[in-house]
């Protein structure tokens, strides 16, 4: 069933139509903010984790992600570990050019949860992940990651 | 499984990816950005069209080097105004040290940093500060407020003659640990600042909140801290913070980078060297006879660098 699914989300990203990659910030009602460390903290350690994934480093990437770790859909469906490393390192841009806006990040006790919402340039299809960072020895770790898709 | 969802276990590959452009803004040779209200900018899509259609060096904006974008710049002496939103009564060791902030601020090497500033006429920022005043306001719009609400308590505390209407001030909004700001504070943002026109004139304000409760960590509230209350001695920095960009760009049309970074922001978080303070906390300053944890502040001069003083 998982060869069924990597293989069907080949397809999908086969499928997928190339578009620009650039950001946009949203924009504040008001005036110039002083980002919290917290943004800017999750918001390097995201960017580590693509860096290393683009590096097929999966050592480091192991390190990242805590014990636990693994992603849950909307729908109940969940990506274990083992398989999400795998995937982040046969191919960790199966789709180009996706926005990130809204990422906010709540301090909660020890953990961090960043979440935001990912959307195509087209804004046709688009997800709302929430990501749970976690205090391990001395560094943060990725405990959990869920996501549903956008409203259309 | 349907196709429709196997098309997410692709997607959920590239998030991480996606991750790489939170806080940031990635951008091309000529994308210009301004600031954005986020901490970060976005595209400005004038400034974006005219330096793609001549793209010169001298149309390109560098994304490092903070650049001057013609607007107005406070160049007079800054007065100060504190408006205690909720429940300060108990808590008057965080007004104390705030009170010994702002009217310490000025004057001092670290303050003297924004004087690398000026207007279109080459005027510049001067190193002079003063708490004008201050007001208290009791809860008058609840515990949860909206970016509205604080433009709403900054003019009710104008029209009802409680504070002067100065343009050449700068209004806090400080609000105590049991109120929230509902655009973001403690998930985007520790404090903001902006303008509006109030009566006759554009005026200045800016919210910085107490973060003990909300964001600790994320607001840099310390244990110990220079003066002995982590809620305070954070909100001084972020203070700091928002101080200087409104002087340097109250408009937000003055001086920032090609990523709509102003001076603050460009330094945020970033305190260089520090020594142990007489209660063992790290501190970077002394000034108003105490010891503060601010952080460092963009030079304009040459390249440009953060520093603590000038």
């Amino acid at each position: 069933m998982k060869k069924i699914a990597l293989f069907l989300s080949t397809v999908a990203l086969l499928m997928s139509v190339p578009m620009t990659s650039i950001a946009q910030a949203a924009t504040h009602g008001t005036g110039v903010l002083t980002q919290t460390r917290y943004v800017r903290l999750f918001g390097e350690l995201e960017a580590e984790l693509l860096k290393i994934a683009e590096a097929h480093d999966g050592v480091r990437v192991d390190q990242m992600l805590a014990s636990t770790f693994e992603v849950r859909k909307a729908n109940g469906d969940v990506i274990p570990r083992a398989d999400w490393i795998k995937q982040m390192m046969e191919n960790p841009h199966p789709e180009h050019n996706r926005t990130i806006s809204k990422l906010i990040v709540y301090e909660i006790g020890a953990h961090a949860v960043a979440n935001f919402n990912i959307s195509s340039t087209d804004k046709k299809r688009g997800l709302f992940v929430v990501d749970v960072w976690a205090p391990e020895n001395g560094q943060w770790v990725l405990r959990a990651r869920i996501e549903s898709d956008l409203p259309r | 499984m349907k196709v429709a969802n196997l098309k997410y276990v692709a997607l959920s590959l590239v998030i991480a990816s996606a991750f790489a452009h939170a806080g940031e803004i990635k951008k091309d040779e000529d994308t210009v950005y301004k600031p954005s209200g986020k901490g970060f900018g976005v595209v400005d899509s004038e400034a974006t069209e005219k330096a793609k259609r001549f793209a010169t060096k001298q149309a390109r904006v560098s994304a490092s080097k903070i650049v001057y974008h013609g607007g107005p710049v406070m160049t007079n002496p800054t007065k100060l105004y504190y408006i205690w939103y909720g429940n300060w009564a108990s808590y008057t060791k965080a007004q104390q040290i705030l009170v010994a902030f702002g009217s310490g601020i000025g004057g001092t090497p670290a303050y003297n940093v924004n004087t690398s500033y000026t207007s279109s006429t080459g005027a510049k920022v001067v190193n002079n500060v003063q708490l004008a005043g201050q007001y208290s306001d009791n809860y008058s719009k609840g515990k949860a407020l909206s970016d509205q609400n604080i433009l709403d308590v900054v003019t009710a505390a104008i029209t009802s003659n409680s504070l002067p209407n100065d343009p050449n001030a700068l209004y806090f909004v400080l609000t105590s640990p049991d109120v929230s700001e509902t655009s973001g504070f403690g998930t985007q943002y520790c404090g903001w600042h902006s303008n509006a026109n109030i009566g006759a004139n554009n005026v200045k304000y800016s919210f910085v909140g107490n973060a003990t409760t909300i964001a600790p960590s994320g607001c840099g509230v310390n244990n110990p801290s220079p003066n002995g209350d982590g809620g305070a001695d954070g909100m001084a920095s972020v203070m700091y913070h928002e101080l200087s960009e409104t002087v340097s760009d109250p408009d937000g049309n003055a001086w920032y980078d090609g990523s709509g970074n102003e001076n603050g922001d460009k330094c945020a978080w970033n305190f260089g060297t520090t020594f142990k303070a007489t209660n063992g906390a790290t501190a970077n300053q002394t000034f108003a006879s105490r010891q503060w944890l601010l952080q460092q502040m963009w030079l304009n001069v040459g390249t440009g660098s953060c520093v603590q003083k000038y």
